[in-house]
């Protein structure tokens, strides 16, 4: 099932600061975990990550930094800030609201 | 898609960041990188590696697309570097070098010139610099402060600058009488021929009689210039006995009989008044107070200096009176005129009882004490040769006993075996300036071993002042051959692209200031001041080797951790971008060595304080001289030898050493303004806490005034001497 990518844009960023409240990541191993975890569901363009990465480095709640993997391949890690971690807990908060009403309006029973 | 294409994909993508070249190639490395993840893992998965990275770029997405995305996300971080960077390159090195400048006390060596100026009054020092002169705090000097303190300056001559004060206050006889000692100093400039000296000099004193009429200064003071014109006081044969030789025989070559009768009878009008009052301690106590307590070494010396220019000039007129007396006498008793000898046979006591009252230092009292010597010997003679041996022999016991404390002090200062007692205690826990001055006051003025430690450990301080001035300087010098070097790169690269200026990230910096500066401040201040590793208990010109080795270590530590992190965060930062960084220099077995050195002068640090004694060159000393030279020239050699590269890169090179270099100016210049801020400050305070608690060196408080505090407490004992045993003889002063 393909998503329309309005959809889409809306879910990247509790996605992201979600996944990085595991651990440290860099963006290729994001995508891979997303497209894991959601059996290919999202067909994110790979590139379009990069610029939400930043955006969420502007806005203090990921700090990017630069390490070698034990491969010795060099990659930019980021990791969720203090502030990051506040807004993922926010972000899921009105997700799971959001979700509940569109729910019940969409999914559940009819009523007058 | 082939390695070019690749190659131009990327550039497109992150053409729209051309605005920020650092930010670009960051976002370019992390697209290179995410290419070739996704293209290894294609290949890993059975794919060919044309196809692989075709793939990789082609599920990238669309690069204008994801170009114009980046610039969206990326703009309000480009603005806000662009405005830091700004910021840092128009800021941080002029901060940089006015910190270091003032780190290095700058300011201060002005302040020092100042004073030089102030008290030799050298007409060579600048008039902007003269003006600076006494300014002892953060307020300046009112106009009327300015004039107590240095009388009117616009006028010729110091009698007149000095008058000048009076005129304003003419009430203030403490005016009055600072006048008169510039009038006398300045004697030689008031006339022509000596009559016309004399007739302005007889002018002012009696106007200044007429003023302080119960002050025998003026009486004395104008005597004193009448002898010099009517006799001539000729030193007599020495004779053999103890006495005589402490007082030699003086004797008159009248050259005016009728002056010189005026001017014993001035004399004898000034022993009839009941006070000698001078002025100049209440002088001096006026401008200490104006001046203010001291919170600096510099205020310390200032105020020391002071006291230790003030004018004296009159103690040679009284010496000369107590002369004259004697002979006098004897040359009216050999005229038949007992009776009018008599009052100059007791002169001599009257004068010193005189100048007694008004001691407060103890060059005071020495003279009290020639006074006492010499009047008392001449006075006796003429009693023995008018044949009264009973009344000599009465005069010669009092002035034994008068003058009996002042001569038991010079006796212990002169005591050899205490002498070099004292020197050796001096030598090693007294400051420099408690031993240059405490020798000549006997041991009695070190009662107290705990009394030398604020002043021993104001040296430690001011040493401590220099070495972070030295250390500032180092880091300066670094980052202006950093400046140095990438300009001239641009210069040389005129036509290709200029190197980087990395924006240095707060964590970098974060790193620099804590573990390039505070933590070997941290650790220097431990291990100095609060522990006996310091040799804080010992002089610094005792234990110069340890200090030695100290400053070394923690100016080897911070000038390489500063420069050794900024340099290698930059290194890093070109990695991380892709840039092509040749390989580092100095090689591990260099930086070894370097470090090897520093810990073992570390080390030598550590010995005991009998190793360590700066007064014999030992090995352990010369292990110091060695190892502190070495340790200096590897800096050095490593400053030089970087500079170098900068300069002299390779064209492959030359790239990453101007990025190198530009990029280091703004990481030295933040560590030049971290330093100085830690130091200079807690530095400044420590000299003042110490100077506070100094209680030696200090200018006298407690009603005292004088050259120091132990000084002016030995002058009041011996002063308090006299005056108990004048109390016990029975003196009488005055009329």
């Amino acid at each position: 099932m393909e998503f329309t990518p309005e959809l889409i844009k809306g879910t990247v960023v509790p996605i992201v600061l979600k996944l990085l409240d595991e651990r440290p990541m860099y963006g290729y191993e994001i995508i891979k975990l997303v497209n894991r975890r959601t059996e290919n569901a999202f067909q994110w363009k790979e590139g379009t990550l990069y610029p939400w990465l930043h955006r969420l480095e502007a806005d203090g709640l990921v700090r990017g930094e630069w390490q070698v993997a034990p491969s010795g391949r060099r990659r930019k890690y980021y990791t969720l800030t203090r502030r990051g971690r506040t807004a993922m807990v926010s972000k899921l908060e009105e997700w799971r609201a959001l979700s509940t009403a569109v729910n019940t309006l969409l999914l559940g029973p009819v009523t007058t | 898609m082939n390695e070019p294409n690749r190659e131009g994909i990327l550039d497109r993508l992150t053409e729209p960041l051309q605005d920020d070249p650092e930010l670009r190639l960051d976002v370019r490395a992390e697209l290179a990188a995410h290419l070739e993840d996704k293209a290894c893992e294609l290949r890993e998965q059975g794919t060919a590696a044309e196809a692989a990275r075709n793939e990789a770029l082609r599920a990238l997405g669309a690069p204008a697309e994801i170009g114009a995305d980046l610039l969206v996300a990326n703009r309000p971080r480009m603005k806000r570097r662009a405005r830091i960077r700004l910021a840092l390159r128009a800021l941080a090195v002029p901060l940089a070098i006015v910190a270091a400048l003032w780190c290095a006390g700058m300011g201060q060596l002005l302040d020092y010139a100042a004073s030089v100026d102030m008290l030799t009054a050298n007409a060579m020092t600048p008039p902007w610099l003269r003006r600076k002169g006494l300014r002892a705090g953060p307020k300046p000097f009112t106009p009327e402060q300015e004039l107590v303190l240095h009388g009117d300056r616009s006028r010729k001559g110091r009698a007149t600058q000095q008058r000048a004060i009076w005129e304003r206050w003419p009430d203030n006889l403490t005016y009055l009488r600072n006048y008169a000692t510039y009038l006398l100093v300045d004697y030689g400039q008031l006339g022509e021929s000596p009559t016309e000296r004399l007739k302005k000099f007889e002018s002012e004193m009696r106007m200044a009689m007429r003023k302080d009429p119960e002050n025998a200064r003026y009486h004395h003071l104008l005597a004193a210039k009448m002898l010099e014109q009517a006799a001539e006081i000729k030193k007599g044969p020495t004779g053999k006995a103890k006495a005589d030789r402490r007082s030699p025989r003086y004797r008159l070559e009248v050259k005016d009989r009728d002056l010189l009768d005026r001017a014993m009878a001035e004399f004898r009008k000034g022993l009839a008044k009941p006070m000698l009052r001078r002025g100049a301690a209440e002088m001096l106590s006026e401008r200490l107070r104006i001046l203010g307590p001291p919170r600096r070494r510099l205020d310390q010396i200032r105020r020391i200096a002071l006291a230790a220019a003030v004018l004296l000039p009159d103690l040679a007129v009284y010496r000369n009176l107590a002369r004259a007396a004697g002979p006098y006498a004897g040359l009216l008793v050999a005229e038949h005129r007992k009776d009018d000898a008599a009052p100059f046979l007791d002169a001599w006591e009257k004068l010193a009882l005189q100048l007694n009252d008004d001691a407060f230092t103890l060059i005071d009292e020495l003279v009290v004490l020639a006074v006492i010597d010499l009047g008392s010997s001449q006075a006796a003679e003429v009693c023995e040769r008018a044949g009264t041996p009973d009344r000599a022999e009465a005069i010669r016991h009092r002035a034994e006993a008068l003058g009996a404390v002042i001569r038991d002090w010079r006796r212990s200062v002169q005591d050899k075996t205490h002498g070099e007692q004292l020197k050796h205690q001096l030598r090693q826990h007294a400051g420099i300036l408690s031993s240059l001055l405490l020798p000549a006051l006997g041991s009695e003025s070190l009662s107290d071993m705990d009394a030398l430690a604020p002043d021993r450990l104001l040296d430690y301080t001011l040493a401590e002042e220099g070495l972070a001035g030295a250390i500032s300087l180092t880091l300066l010098a670094l980052m202006l051959g950093a400046l140095g070097a990438a300009l001239w790169r641009r210069l040389l690269d005129r036509k290709r692209p200029p190197p980087l200026y990395l924006l240095p990230d707060a964590r970098s910096l974060a790193g620099i200031v804590l573990f390039g500066i505070a933590a070997p401040a941290l650790v220097y201040v431990i291990l100095t001041h609060w522990t006996s590793f310091g040799g804080r208990e010992y002089s610094l010109p005792y234990q110069w080797p340890r200090f030695m080795a100290q400053a070394t270590v923690l100016l080897a530590v911070v000038t390489a951790s500063c420069g050794g992190l900024a340099a290698s965060w930059a290194r890093r930062r070109c990695e991380a971008l892709g840039l092509p960084c040749p390989r580092p220099w100095p090689t591990k077995r260099m930086r070894r060595v370097f470090t090897a050195s520093v810990f073992l002068l570390f080390l030598v640090s550590l010995l005991p304080a009998e190793a360590l004694s700066g007064t014999e060159f030992d090995w352990a000393t010369i292990t110091v001289v060695v190892l502190s030279a070495l340790v200096g020239v590897m800096l050095f050699l490593r400053g030089a030898v970087a500079l170098a590269m900068a300069l002299c890169a390779p064209r492959d090179q030359a790239f990453y050493r101007g990025t190198l270099a530009r990029s280091l100016v703004p990481m030295l210049a933040v560590a030049v303004m971290a330093w100085s801020a830690v130091s200079r400050p807690w530095l400044i305070r420590q000299e003042g806490e110490l100077i506070r608690r100094d209680t030696l060196m200090s200018t006298p408080s407690e009603g005292l005034i004088g050259f120091t505090s132990v000084e002016a407490h030995l002058a009041r004992r011996l002063k308090q001497g006299v005056e108990e045993a004048a109390k016990q003889l029975g003196s009488r002063r005055g009329r």
